[in-house]
């Protein structure tokens, strides 16, 4: 369980190493207050979702798992909204169609499809943990990156100095790309560097 | 002349991909079977024009004034499953291409359907110009999947660097089209 935990955030990050959740990772990433709340939603319904259907997972027939998964996130989903809507209105309105989108999240769906099915609660934990926290440290790296370029500040507080001129494509779409993409690299590049150590180390 | 407007922005200026980034699942495989990719990006075409015009009809006339609008988001994805459910059905018997079971998944998970209702909804488009606005976008979808696929491949031949291979270059060939994609803001006038 642990192994799957740890993979979760960082061997296996869900955005930045298996590509999951390019679509938030993009979306609500302009500011790292919205990215962080959009982050922490996932990873709660995403724990719910992997814990619940591997408590399902004898129960319900092979062809129709995925879809009761679907239905799951998607009531969740809704929970997780009107949740949001009722004590924090204003990211809300901030993560706008990027909340709701969380009912068919690439992240929720593919890892339910990868461990729920083996019927093991601890594996389960284990990865919805992980992968839960790698995906809000993921967003909040994304999001760092493109507030700080973008605008100057983190968190909405002023962190760049004065005659810092904010590269406005940073809090656009196509920052956004170049942000995931060379984060994704970074990590690639983490991921060679110990792969090779442990050949060496095997020698 | 409105509608024109209306037609490029829906397609290209506000691309469902490089503005919205709704759609991206695909890019792990985009460039493995071009052929594959495109099929599937037409018959997303289809799954979101219906469901614009059905998700649209629900909404307008059966969750506003049932005071329902919370419910969106389940029924919404219901509507999704199931048309997307019939297309597969459908197309099963004419594509062997299309391994079983996998269309099905792809076309109903990806955020690309979802998202287009939930902007229909958000801009509160009549059911015309709803249904109009999901076919729109799904075309401009398959052409910006398909530029991007075709991209992926060419890719082979050049020297990407090593942590650049795979999805990382994808993204950043789809950050330079998003650039690319703001200049045809000119044609909205």
């Amino acid at each position: 369980m642990s192994k799957r935990f740890w993979k979760g955030i960082f061997e296996e990050n869900p955005v930045l190493v298996l590509m999951l959740g390019l679509c938030p990772a993009l979306g609500t990433t302009a500011a790292v207050k919205p990215a962080l709340a959009m982050g922490i939603a996932t990873a709660v319904v995403l724990i719910a979702v992997e814990l619940v259907m591997t408590l399902l997972s004898h129960a319900v027939p092979e062809k129709a798992f995925m879809v009761v998964s679907v239905l799951l996130t998607a009531v969740l989903t809704a929970i997780a909204e009107y949740v949001m809507a009722q004590n924090f209105p204003e990211l809300h309105e901030e993560l706008g169609i990027y909340l709701p989108l969380m009912a068919i999240s690439s992240v929720i769906l593919s890892r339910v499809s990868a461990v729920s099915k083996s019927g093991s609660l601890a594996e389960a934990l284990g990865d919805s943990l992980g992968m839960g926290i790698g995906f809000v440290l993921a967003l909040a790296a994304v999001s760092s990156v493109r507030e700080l370029l973008g605008a100057g500040t983190w968190f909405g507080l002023q962190v760049m100095p004065e005659g810092f001129q904010p590269v406005a494509a940073f809090s656009m779409a196509p920052g956004a790309f170049f942000t995931v993409a060379f984060l994704a690299a970074a990590m690639n590049v983490k991921a060679r560097r110990k792969a090779s150590e442990t050949d060496r180390e095997g020698e | 002349m409105n509608f024109v407007v209306f037609a490029v922005e829906a397609a290209l200026i506000s691309n469902i991909a490089l503005s919205y980034f709704l759609g991206l699942s695909p890019f792990p495989e985009i460039g493995k079977n071009k052929k594959q990719t495109c099929i599937g990006a037409l018959a997303m075409v289809i799954v979101m024009t219906l469901s614009s015009l059905i998700c649209g009809v629900i909404y307008r006339y059966i969750l506003v004034p049932a005071n329902a609008v919370q419910a969106k988001t389940v029924v919404f994805v219901v509507v999704i499953l199931a048309a997307s459910g019939l297309l597969a059905l459908l197309l099963r018997k004419r594509t062997a291409a299309l391994e079983e079971g996998k269309p099905f998944p792809a076309l109903a998970v990806n955020t690309a359907v979802l998202g287009t209702v939930l902007v229909i909804v958000q801009n509160d488009y009549s059911v015309l110009n709803g249904t109009f606005y999901g076919f729109m976008a799904a075309v401009g979808y398959l052409i910006v999947i398909a530029m991007l696929s075709a991209i992926d491949d060419e890719l082979k031949y050049s020297d990407v660097p090593k942590s650049f291979r795979g999805v990382p270059i994808l993204l950043v060939a789809a950050g330079l089209m998003a650039i690319a994609f703001h200049g045809i803001e000119v044609l909205g006038g």
